[in-house]
């Protein structure tokens, strides 16, 4: 694995902890996996922003192939690719320009379902394309080690990641659940700060909190909240450090979720279907780095 | 607490006095605001939590268990409510600040805004003029429009006198404003107002000029990321007592900065930045 610098100095939007911790928590991951073979000669990753370590891993894994990597990073925030790219001395690309897609063989992609429909129209060869998915977790243990477990999985990327989770949905006593997922977040305030807010989301924040306290409860500190309400209330999008709880009486009240993009769910329940992935708490930011994303063996896809 | 406000709206007041204890008072019979307030305590009219405009879509903040309904016309989805318990205090209200901001008013109208019953920008269009017609009349004549309609205006010279309110404003599209003077004549004064469903007082002011609000709502800004007040740009709040039985407070969406005492609105808050592969906010 290369020696890739100081993250804090990459406009990553985290904290300089968030940041710091981030990475080490991908590089983990990413020792941690197997080697395969097969490889496309050369191949274009597309990173999304806000998820600054995303390509790391991908990186790693086709250099690592001897595969030529052409990496194009997000033009809002340049720095932790451009940091990668001469980490691992490939070519970095930036801008909005579609032509470098011509000469690679294969194409690696994530952001918003917008930009992938683009990608997918713009490049004919093998492709492998991430769009927007939408995570949870599922539990029925609501012990003060689970509650800061999903407290780190909902902390890491502050929200912006499809593997964080949008709420928890609790078999046991949600209440007692979201005082302690409280107060695990109101610890990593301290020990990890949240990074930039975006000012567009403080009414949606403040709505959310609002009506946590209306039809529930709603525990919030300076940059984080959770607010306690029934699954009605839903709202499937994250917002940075703010991890709804819902008291659920089974799993067939996820019946709520038909219909979403779901992702990746962190869980201690038996045989739920519907992601692409079931984790443990406390593992949603942690995937296996084993080639695989969402299902879907890529090394495989884009031979 | 009905003939306190409205007292208040004729005659005036300590405005932060009455706010605070029109916020106990909703606080003591609704257990909406009760839930939504719990905690706080209040000790300037500023510290009075503010309803999100978007929570309207979902709760329904009203001290009486009926009322009269205004809805938002929900071009940005689910349709917002505002419910009070009559319509005395917004008609006095609306009344009492289009008197104060156009004294010169025309008596004869016309009426491009919406009508709909549940539309409170066709309430105070009734309200102010209840003889108002669809068609231009003879002699001075006020014109309500929203800037979408205002090309439905005949393209004939206003004489002197007349008036013509945009709400809705032009975006800040200078040749709408042209192209309203060459059609319609050197002789009309452009006012606009500035009102939503969420509030029953309305603000009005000639164009660049600024919202000038009755004494009876307290406009101010905060930073939309933290909520907190800020003097300089920000989103704009609005403590209004006319809202006696509903939101006494509001969050609106608009950016705008309150200098001199008048409202400056700049438009509406930016969308969210993409949020890379996680599911966006709506």
């Amino acid at each position: 694995m290369r020696t890739l610098g100081d993250p804090t100095t990459w406009n990553t939007g985290l904290s300089d902890e968030g940041a710091v911790e981030a990475l080490r928590v991908e590089v983990e991951c990413i020792d941690a996996a197997i080697p395969r073979t097969g490889r496309p000669r050369r191949i274009a990753i597309w990173c999304a922003q806000n998820v600054f370590i995303a390509p790391l891993r991908w990186v790693e894994r086709f250099t690592g192939l001897g595969c030529e990597v052409v990496l194009k990073v997000p033009s809002a925030r340049p720095e932790a690719g451009r940091a990668i790219a001469a980490a691992y001395g490939i070519e970095c690309l930036e801008g909005h320009d579609l032509a470098p897609l011509q000469e690679v063989d294969a194409l690696l992609a994530f952001g918003s379902d917008g930009a992938m429909q683009v990608l997918d129209a713009a490049f004919d060869g093998p492709k492998a394309l991430f769009g927007h998915r939408v995570s949870f977790a599922v539990v029925e243990d609501i012990s003060n080690e689970t509650a800061r477990a999903l407290a780190m999985d909902a902390a890491l990327h502050d929200g912006a990641g499809c593997r964080s989770p949008a709420a928890i949905f609790c078999l046991g006593d949600a209440e007692r659940l979201a005082m302690r997922v409280a107060q695990a977040l109101r610890e990593l305030a301290i020990s990890m700060p949240r990074g930039v807010f975006d000012p567009a989301l403080g009414p949606e924040w403040r709505r959310r909190c609002g009506l946590g306290r209306v039809r529930g409860r709603c525990w919030s500190g300076h940059e984080w909240a959770v607010p306690y309400l029934p699954i009605a209330e839903l709202s499937p999008a994250p917002l940075p450090r703010m991890l709804p709880v819902h008291p659920i009486a089974s799993v067939e009240d996820l019946a709520v979720l038909r219909g979403l993009p779901l992702g990746a769910c962190a869980t201690d329940v038996e045989g739920l279907t519907g992601f692409h992935t079931l984790c443990a708490p406390g593992m949603l930011q942690r995937p296996v780095a084993d080639g695989t994303w969402e299902g879907v063996d890529v090394v495989e896809r884009l031979l | 607490m009905k003939a306190r406000v409205l007292d208040f709206l004729e005659h005036g007041g300590d405005v932060e006095a009455l706010a605070l204890e029109l916020f106990e008072w909703q606080r003591s019979v609704s257990a909406v605001h009760r839930n939504f307030a719990a905690g706080v305590e209040p000790s300037t009219i500023y510290e009075i939590p503010a309803v999100p405009v978007r929570l309207c879509k979902e709760v329904v903040f009203c001290t009486a268990s009926q009322g009269i309904d205004f809805r938002t016309s929900g071009t940005t989805g689910k349709r917002g409510l505002h419910r009070m318990a009559d319509t005395q205090a917004y008609d006095r209200a609306a009344r009492l600040q289009f008197e104060a901001c156009v004294p010169d008013a025309p008596t004869t109208a016309m009426n491009l805004c919406p009508t709909a019953a549940d539309s409170s920008l066709g309430h105070m269009m009734r309200t102010l003029f209840p003889d108002a017609t669809t068609t231009l009349p003879e002699g001075p004549v006020f014109i309500g429009t929203t800037a979408s309609r205002a090309s439905e205006i005949p393209d004939v010279e206003l004489p002197p006198g007349s008036v013509v309110m945009v709400t809705g404003g032009f975006k800040g599209s200078a040749p709408e404003e042209l192209r309203l003077r060459e059609r319609l004549g050197p002789h009309f004064r452009r006012i606009d107002e500035y009102g939503m469903t969420e509030l029953s007082s309305q603000l009005w002011g000639a164009p660049g000029e600024g919202y000038l609000p009755p004494r009876w709502l307290v406009p101010y800004a905060v930073d939309a990321a933290t909520g907190e007040r800020t003097e300089g740009l920000g989103l704009l709040r609005f403590v209004d007592l006319a809202n006696w039985s509903s939101l006494l407070a509001i969050e609106t969406e608009d950016v705008g900065e309150v200098r001199g005492g008048r409202v400056f609105l700049q438009g509406r808050l930016a969308k969210s930045e993409p949020r890379g592969c996680s599911l966006a906010v709506e």
